[in-house]
């Protein structure tokens, strides 16, 4: 089968302790054609894991767990290597704050609703770990139907764009099955968030500077927002020029949403400040967040809208995280 | 974003940002106050920063009104915002039926809908058809939540 990794040599440790779960990964992997390597018996896994190392490119450590077996095989060269974690919608993961030491070593948080598996995000992750390049929404979706960019100059943009995406999201009725208009918002407000982070918090000269004052932006300092629909999910990418986004902050958010009850994911405080409160504004609008960094040069964070669901389903979902770090 | 006070009920509408500034108004500190936040469209990160500090720094006793769903999710997501004996006297639920594709903003008032302090389910809602299945457009678990946080702040 001519899947989506037939040209590329990657790897893959299957390590489920939900049977379901396991089942259908595996499948799957056979499925796009993967050369697959699983490991599910902990005596198995040094042997097995040093013949991974020396013959595949990247390797996937998939698991729905993370205890001191994971945290043992974190010790392998972590250079070619993405820990993805399948948390459970219905909160029924055996995940929890106490059992999961190295969460913060995670790369990528993958939401699964005990049926169908979440193809969009995993085809995403692989063919984006077999690519040179891995900025850019389009992986994640269908070919596009709609999409715009721009160029931030200054910050009084802001407010132009906020408005401009509100109306796109809102033309976008004709292609699906529900009234768009609280998406718009979460969009426009998803997107304003990205924006104040990379004019300000990203770029070293304003990061300490009142946001009450506009900001004019040198060649340098430009930043690239795009949009795109492929008539299921809304794209919203900002992209700056400083790569100066902290994974620890979207770490911290994507343990909140792996370990913590609906209600306690909701809560947050003032003093959460800086980017964090902003963040966390966007997790409760988006149904994912992928961040691509390229430490010094450059950033770009991602968030999606599954336009296809209600509002009220939307509010239930549990978002998914990607992290994606590459040296210059 | 414009501000108007009326009738000693303060009227907010627009986009709440970190522009937001109500030094302007003549409001006596300590005051009590209605505030009608029917008009807002969505209020950023800095925005409730600006808020929260606005209401602490003036010792203001808010009580909101016509809450849109975008300051019900702020509500939910920051503590604060709910502090210093502030009482939401009304806030708006979305409604959707997939069956007549008919939206519907409610308006739920407290002493008539729910009690702060108290965990809230909204019963069956229909229209005039019999097939209707109107229903909450949100998420009740998280949605309604700050009602029960308000116990412990008034």
């Amino acid at each position: 089968m001519n899947g989506i990794l037939s040209s590329i040599s990657q790897g893959f440790i299957c390590d489920f302790v939900n049977q379901e779960l396991d089942e259908k990964m595996r499948k799957f992997l056979l499925l796009i054609g993967a050369h697959v390597h699983c490991i599910v018996n902990a005596n198995e896994t040094s042997e097995c894991y040093q013949n991974l190392i020396a013959n595949t490119a990247h390797i996937f450590h998939l698991t729905d767990r993370l205890d001191e077996n994971t945290s043992s095989q974190l010790l392998a060269p972590l250079v070619k290597k993405q820990l993805v974690l399948f948390s459970l919608d219905d909160f029924s993961s055996p995940l929890t704050r106490e059992s999961a030491p190295d969460l913060n070593k995670l790369n990528t948080i993958v939401t699964w609703d005990g049926r169908s598996l979440p193809y969009r995000q995993l085809s995403g992750l692989f063919k984006k770990m077999g690519s040179e390049r891995f900025f850019g929404y389009e992986r994640y979706l269908s070919p596009v139907l709609l999409s715009e960019s721009h160029q931030i100059i200054d910050s009084s943009q802001r407010s132009v764009l906020r408005r401009q995406l509100a109306s796109f999201v809102e033309r976008l009725e004709v292609f699906i099955d529900h009234p768009p208009e609280f998406f718009a918002v979460f969009a426009a407000e998803i997107l304003d968030e990205f924006l104040m982070n990379a004019i300000w918090d990203a770029n070293p000269k304003y990061r300490e500077a009142s946001r009450k004052i506009a900001v004019q932006l040198s060649d340098e300092e430009r930043i690239s927002v795009e949009w795109g629909f492929d008539g299921i999910f809304l794209a919203i990418s900002v992209k700056d020029q400083f790569g100066t986004f902290t994974p620890s902050s979207l770490q911290a958010l994507a343990t909140r949403f792996a370990t913590a009850s609906r209600k306690q994911q909701v809560q947050m405080h003032r003093g959460q400040g800086g980017a964090g409160l902003g963040l966390h504004m966007v997790t409760q609008r988006a149904s994912g967040l992928v961040t691509n960094l390229v430490p010094g040069v450059a950033s770009e964070i991602i968030g999606f809208i599954d336009l296809t669901q209600s509002l009220g389903e939307h509010a239930q979902r549990r978002p998914f995280f990607q992290l994606f770090c590459r040296s210059a | 974003m414009e501000l108007k006070f009326e009738g000693n009920v303060l009227y907010v509408i627009g986009d709440v940002t970190e522009d937001f500034n109500a030094d302007h108004l003549v409001i006596p500190k300590g005051a009590i106050i209605d505030i009608d936040l029917g008009g807002v469209s969505s209020m950023n990160s800095c925005g409730v920063r600006e808020w929260v500090e606005w209401i602490e720094n003036n010792n203001f006793h808010p009580t909101y009104l016509n809450c849109t769903h975008s300051i019900v999710l702020q509500f939910n997501m920051v503590s604060e915002f709910l502090s210093s004996g502030a009482r939401v006297a009304s806030f708006q639920v979305p409604m959707y039926c997939g069956v007549c594709r008919k939206r519907e903003i409610r308006l739920l008032k407290e002493g008539i809908d729910y009690k702060a302090g108290e965990h809230y389910e909204m019963g069956s809602i229909h229209c005039e058809k019999t097939e209707c299945g109107m229903k909450l457009n949100v998420d009740p678990d998280s949605y309604f939540y700050f009602l029960e946080m308000m116990q412990s702040n008034t």
